[in-house]
């Protein structure tokens, strides 16, 4: 079951504001002098920190927790749990903060665009070091940004680099370098082609990567070099070792340049099975993990352990293949009597114990671009019924609905994770006359292979929302063509005319008006029948200290700020 | 043996490849895909190739031993080769642990058949064949582990260390061995068993009697040594048997071993590290079943071979 939540569970990018940290570790500079575990990368005294210290948490300490194992460290990690690690190993120029998604300090200390919307000038942190205690400076931003752009990278280029000026040509090897990205002493100017307004959010998931050790290493390879496994960065944790199957080890890096962390080391324990990592919990064999809603109360109540509920990651929803031509799949109204027919209270109730949270939209409610006024087809079996009858779909003698000789009968796609949700839809569904009896229990592979148009009828569907931008979030389902695999098969015009609008606006409001419009329409046309967003639910024992967040993301990011007590 | 692996490996990677489901969806967030990140995916792991040439190729670099995992693009040979010391040492402990406790309960039961003795000894068997590995697995980590503290839950060594260091791991590896040992020890029970209570039967046994050696003589260098002849056959299944039991027995225990990472490249559809997983047990399971064959001619001069 776990490893689509642990898919969903494990995205998102960047860290925490360390102006809020960097205060604290200095001040106890002076206890992780004596601390023996303090890495050999020279003096322990960062000399950035000022401002106010941090409340109780103690310099020093380890703490073990569990994560699923990441597929690289190097710049090529396609893995969810990457993104969790590199938000406490690594630093990008900017990074994306939590739950709003909005991009922040990172490396750059300010930042800021032309008025013509082109050219960003990145003000970089004085004094940085990496891991091996090299100094850090801007040449090596802009290596990465040739790193990733090089001709030798066999992955295209993204949108965000391919609108830096220069870039097809240096990947085109009609240039010898990135021409848009400049570097000077302790300053980035980076020139677009066109003003983009996802710019920032799209460079903040880009780690800055030491020139120095990887000058000779052609990006062709870097997946195989032994810096994919034990890489060097900037971040306030650096990887000791990794041993595959088992466990990646981590030391504090004290030259860390917003201040060392509390902890000396992490030790991340990879489990392949859910309920080993449960009862190392209990044994407290781990300090730290998320556990399922059925097992969260046993942890509540427990002196031994803090929890935290954290906002769902994934929203759950039914979606269709509305290109069929005998189900009525592409008719709005269909799906929004669907909508209505679904009792999320009862799922939500039943189903995860109440620790979830009702679900009417893909944006998360947490993000920015997120419309608090997105139509909502609330629970109301009686108008479901009516608009099923509007249509021309009459129950039939056993009361699954039926128009012209074609029973209103399809077959849902399940995984193992919401095979039993579905479970509990499917009554919700019989009751307005809608036959789901047929389910196809599929692995997440066989799932995601199927999940376009003409391979499926319908599915219970789920998508993360802190992996990438919100708007591109709603651009993923809601935008015609839809790239990689269309599910639906939606195409609204007018939608699409937005989009098109969106990517010229740069000014954050105007962005937020136009996707406040797209989801009104898009929603409004019920391309899915909303579910839920179930809760991440994290335990703790009561002597590690973990800042509150609000999503798993913020865990991980806050890492530097976890202490013993 | 040559041909049998060329036709385990053809068949396997044919299994693979029409098995349902595509790599490159697997190796990149679905948030993240974009058509043109999936293009060049395709095009990165060969998935555009026709079937002979990606299994040429695959098996082609098998043998420079250039194969890389489709996920992480370590070297698979390197990948097994970290796996394989964990495999081996829980695979010879529980074999010494089904050999030697299966032994041991098989002789109690032939020496006093049908008796109380024997009806345990017969209970304890067959529930070792029937119990499944991850329960008991499951109730042992939950009485030994979580209730009692006795034993650690997981792992294969203590946190922090890297080496193998016996005396450090043995904690570890107790719980393992008996759950994948038990299977084990329960064929032995009943192999030595029967065989034991027909070796007693035999005139020589009673010859010996008659000579009036002592009881213990009789039963362990006469009749013991006849009777273990057929155990011996089962070292030609012990490996199969122990293969699959390592693969749910390292997932709940989470031991780094062969059987984790075959599962892991299952459900990333990594096909180059499922087919060198697949054709390397296959080597095993051939060259366990000729050392049960050279090992039955050793212990039985009537054999002959050729």
């Amino acid at each position: 079951m776990s490893k689509r939540d642990e898919l969903n569970a494990a995205r998102t990018l960047t860290r925490r504001q360390f102006l809020e940290l960097s205060g604290g570790a200095a001040a106890f500079a002076a206890l992780v002098a004596c601390t023996p575990s303090t890495p050999a990368t020279g003096t322990s005294a960062p000399s950035t920190g000022t401002g106010s210290s941090a409340p109780s948490a103690k310099v020093g300490g380890t703490a073990i927790i569990s994560l699923g194992e990441p597929d690289t460290l190097g710049p090529t990690s396609r893995a969810l749990v990457g993104a969790y690690i590199f938000s406490f190993i690594a630093n990008g120029l900017v990074r994306l903060k939590y739950p709003d998604m909005t991009a922040v300090a990172d490396l750059a200390d300010t930042f800021s665009a032309s008025s013509d919307g082109k050219v960003y000038t990145f003000n970089l942190h004085p004094g940085v070091k990496w891991q091996d205690g090299q100094p850090f400076s801007a040449d090596d931003v802009k290596f990465t940004f040739e790193f990733a752009t090089h001709p030798n990278n066999p992955a295209p280029l993204s949108i965000d680099f391919a609108n830096i000026v220069g870039a097809k040509e240096f990947k085109a090897k009609t240039a010898t370098e990135l021409s848009g990205v400049k570097a000077s002493a302790d300053k980035i100017e980076i020139t677009l082609i066109a003003p983009s307004p996802n710019f920032l959010s799209g460079i903040a998931t880009t780690k800055i990567l030491p020139k120095h050790v990887l000058a000779n290493v052609s990006p062709a390879d870097i997946a195989k070099d032994p810096f994919a496994r034990k890489p060097i960065y900037t971040g306030p944790f650096k990887v000791d070792e990794w041993k595959a199957g088992e466990s990646v080890t981590y030391s504090a890096f004290t030259d860390h340049f917003r201040g060392r962390p509390n902890l000396d080391k992490i030790v991340q324990r990879i489990f392949p099975d859910p309920s080993t990592a449960l009862a190392e919990l209990r044994s407290g064999g781990i300090q730290q993990s998320f556990v399922t809603a059925d097992q969260f109360a046993e942890f509540q109540s427990n002196n031994a352990f803090q929890t935290q509920q954290l906002a769902g990651t994934t929203g759950w929803f039914l979606s269709w293949d509305m290109t069929n031509k005998t189900l009525p799949f592409g008719e709005k109204s269909f799906r929004q009597a669907v909508s209505y027919a679904i009792d999320r209270k009862t799922l939500v109730a039943t189903v995860f114990k109440g620790l979830a949270d009702e679900n009417y939209s893909l944006a998360s409610p947490l993000s920015w671009v997120y419309n608090t006024n997105v139509p909502k087809y609330a629970f109301d079996q009686a108008k479901a019924k009516q608009m099923l009858d509007d249509l021309g779909w009459k129950p039939g003698s056993d009361g699954i609905r039926v128009k012209g000789g074609q029973r209103l009968e399809y077959a849902t796609m399940v995984t193992t994770t919401t095979k039993d949700w579905f479970l509990a839809i499917q009554p919700m569904l019989a009751a307005v006359g809608i036959g789901t009896t047929k389910v196809d229990v599929v692995d997440f592979p066989t799932w995601i292979s199927r999940l376009a148009v003409g391979k499926y009828e319908s599915t219970v569907n789920g998508w993360g929302n802190f992996a990438i931008d919100p708007r591109a979030d709603l651009a993923a389902h809601f935008r015609s063509p839809r790239g990689a695999s269309d599910a639906t098969g939606y195409k609204n015009d007018q939608v699409d005319a937005l989009f098109a609008q969106a990517a010229t606006a740069v000014a954050q409001e105007d962005q937020k008006k136009i996707y406040d419009q797209i989801q009104m329409l898009a929603e409004g046309d019920a391309v899915y029948a909303y579910l839920v967003r179930p809760k991440v639910l994290e335990v703790n024992q009561k002597q590690l200290s973990l800042p509150q967040a609000k999503i798993q993301a913020e865990i991980y990011d806050g890492l530097s700020k976890w202490g013993v007590n | 043996m040559i041909p049998l692996v060329i036709g385990v490996s053809a068949l396997s990677y044919a299994i693979i490849v029409f098995a349902p489901g595509d790599p490159a969806t697997l190796l990149v967030d679905r948030e993240q895909m974009t058509a043109e990140t999936y293009t060049a995916m395709r095009v990165e792991l060969g998935l555009d190739d026709n079937g002979a040439v990606r299994y040429l190729k695959t098996m082609r670099s098998l043998f420079t031993g250039e194969l890389r995992s489709f996920r992480t693009k370590q070297r698979v040979i390197d990948a097994i080769g970290e796996r394989v010391p964990t495999t081996l040492t829980i695979g010879i402990l529980s074999i010494l642990f089904g050999l030697i406790f299966g032994t041991v309960i098989g002789i109690v039961q032939a020496t006093r058949p049908y008796s109380r003795l024997d009806d345990l000894g017969t209970v304890v068997s067959l529930t070792g064949f029937s119990i499944p590995h991850f329960w008991f697995a499951l109730m042992l980590i939950m009485l030994f582990g979580v209730r009692l503290h006795w034993l650690p839950v997981s792992g294969i060594r203590p946190i922090g260390a890297s080496d193998y260091n016996p005396v450090a791991m043995a904690p570890y590896l107790v719980m393992p061995t008996v759950v994948l040992g038990t299977g084990l020890l329960a064929y032995v029970a009943r192999f030595v068993r029967s065989s034991m209570l027909e070796a007693l039967n035999q005139d020589y046994i009673r010859t010996a009697r008659a000579k009036g050696l002592r009881e213990r003589i009789v039963l362990v260098r006469h009749a013991l040594r006849n009777s273990l002849l057929p155990v011996i056959t089962i070292a030609g299944f012990i490996l199969p048997l122990l293969i699959g039991g390592a693969v749910i027995v390292e997932n709940v225990f989470a031991l780094p071993g062969m059987g984790r990472l075959a599962v892991d490249a299952v459900f990333a559809r990594d096909y180059p590290v499922i087919l060198t997983v697949t054709i390397f047990s296959a080597i095993a399971v051939i060259v366990g079943n000729l050392i049960s064959d050279i090992l039955y001619a050793v212990a039985d001069p009537r054999i002959r071979y050729g």
